[in-house]
Parts: structure tokens; C-alpha cells; sequence
């Protein structure tokens, strides 16, 4: 593997895992929220 | 605009600024070449990492002190910060050190004391999840934490007190052995991922006090 293979690996395990706990942590909010999509069904 | 979302665009912007600054604006290292660009992303993590212990430390110690509950929020958010960037934090380095010492891993006092508070996270979670009682499980992990955070001075003087392979300090007070833009780009890296760090506290902390809410905790 080339150094650029090693370092784009390094980069994207990173940006990769903390934008999946992003947008697992938003899901999570938008769905504990009282005023969420099944709040607002009642 | 909230602070929330105030942390996480100015998060966006400095990660974005370090990225360019670790690959494009900083040359490469004399004996490591274009390796050394990953150290712009594994030295943050481990600060991350850092930051997040001693944040489980400090709301550990208060809510077994005043049992409020929205310390608990703040310890069991940060436990998991914790675990988050101390996985990161052996994943980035595994990752420099098969090209550069030649192997995934090696019982260096440095990798295994940072394995250690990886596992005794790990154990923080746990307890809090297999905990009959809530109440019960949320002191157990906040004890497992501030345990837990015994383990980051070895960490870090492990490389002083040991004979290891993992290279000592490059900053310390006396000397700092970094040319200026190896320097700019892991001080900028280093500004980002604290930033991040604050905005997914902000974030885990929110989510918490919520579900707290919901399961009328």
C-alpha cells in the first residue's frame, strides 16, 4: 500500500466514525424529543 | 442559531482548516515521509481521549458527591467519548505503525496501557448497562470511570518511565521538537478536535437528559 493509501485510511476511519455517531446521536434526539414525530401524533 | 449548532459549524470549519493544513500545508518528516500526516489526526484523538477521562473524572466525583442526576448525564456521556476516541486513538496508531515499525501491534508499555483504559471504558459502560437498578449502575460506572482515569498519567509517562518503542513527547515544556508548520498543523488539529469534543458532549449530553426524561429519571 502507497503512504497515501495508509493516510486516507487514517482519515476515513475517523471521518467515517464520528459523522456515524453524529447522525446516530441526532436520530436519538430528534426521537426523545416530547414534541418528535410521535409526539406530535397524540 | 444555537450554541449547539454555533460548536458543531465552527467544528466543521477548524476540521476542515486542519485537514488541509496536516495533508497539504505541512511538509514531510525527514525519517517517517508522508507518515507523519496521520500523526495529525492521532495525536488529537488521544488528547480527545484525554479530555474525555478527565470530564468522566470531574462529573464521577460530583455526582457521587451530590447525586444530582445531570451529572450523571455529563459522566456517562463522556464515558462514551472516551471509548470513542481511545478506539480511535489505538485504530489511528495501528494504522501508522504497520507501515512504519512494521507491525499492527506490539506489547509496547505505551500501546498497552492505552488497550487498558480502552477495556476499563468499555467495563464503565457495561456496568452501567447490566445494572438491575439504574440508580445502582450509574454509580458503579461513574467509580469504574474515576478508576478508570488512574490509568491516563501512566499513559502518558509511559514513555519516560519505560523503554518502549513508541517515541517519547514531541512538545514539552523545555522543548518543542517539531519544525513550525508540523507544529501549526497539529496545534490547528488539536483546536478542532476540541472543539468537536465539546460539540459532541453537547450533543450526548442533550440525548441523555431527554431519555432521562422520557424514562422519568
Amino acid at each position: 500500500m502507497t503512504p497515501a493509501l495508509w493516510i486516507a485510511l487514517a482519515y476515513g476511519l475517523v471521518a467515517a466514525t464520528v459523522l456515524l455517531y453524529v447522525l446516530r446521536l441526532r436520530r436519538r434526539l430528534r426521537q426523545a424529543r416530547p414534541h418528535g414525530r410521535e409526539g406530535g401524533k397524540s | 442559531m444555537s450554541g449547539s449548532a454555533v460548536l458543531g459549524t465552527a467544528a466543521m470549519l477548524l476540521l476542515a482548516g486542519a485537514v488541509y493544513a496536516g495533508l497539504v500545508a505541512s511538509p514531510p518528516d525527514a525519517f517517517q515521509g508522508d507518515y507523519v500526516r496521520i500523526m495529525y489526526v492521532h495525536v488529537p484523538t488521544a488528547w480527545t481521549a484525554y479530555l474525555a477521562v478527565a470530564t468522566t473524572l470531574v462529573a464521577g466525583v460530583l455526582f457521587l458527591w451530590k447525586r444530582d442526576p445531570r451529572y450523571d448525564a455529563l459522566t456517562r456521556s463522556a464515558t462514551e467519548l472516551a471509548v470513542l476516541f481511545t478506539g480511535l486513538t489505538l485504530a489511528t496508531g495501528s494504522i501508522w505503525g504497520r507501515p512504519v515499525w512494521g507491525v499492527w501491534w506490539t506489547w509496547d508499555a505505551r500501546l498497552v496501557t492505552t488497550a487498558i483504559l480502552f477495556l476499563i471504558y468499555c467495563a464503565a459502560l457495561l456496568v452501567r448497562a447490566l445494572a438491575d437498578d439504574p440508580r445502582r449502575g450509574a454509580r458503579l460506572g461513574a467509580v469504574v470511570g474515576i478508576l478508570g482515569a488512574v490509568d491516563v498519567p501512566l499513559i502518558h509517562y509511559s514513555v519516560v518511565w519505560f523503554r518502549t518503542l513508541h517515541q517519547p513527547p514531541s512538545i514539552t515544556r523545555g522543548e518543542i521538537a517539531l519544525a513550525p508548520p508540523m507544529l501549526r498543523a497539529l496545534l490547528l488539529s488539536v483546536l478542532a478536535f476540541t472543539v468537536l469534543f465539546a460539540y459532541l458532549l453537547a450533543l450526548r449530553v442533550r440525548v441523555a437528559r431527554l431519555e432521562d426524561v422520557g424514562d422519568g429519571g
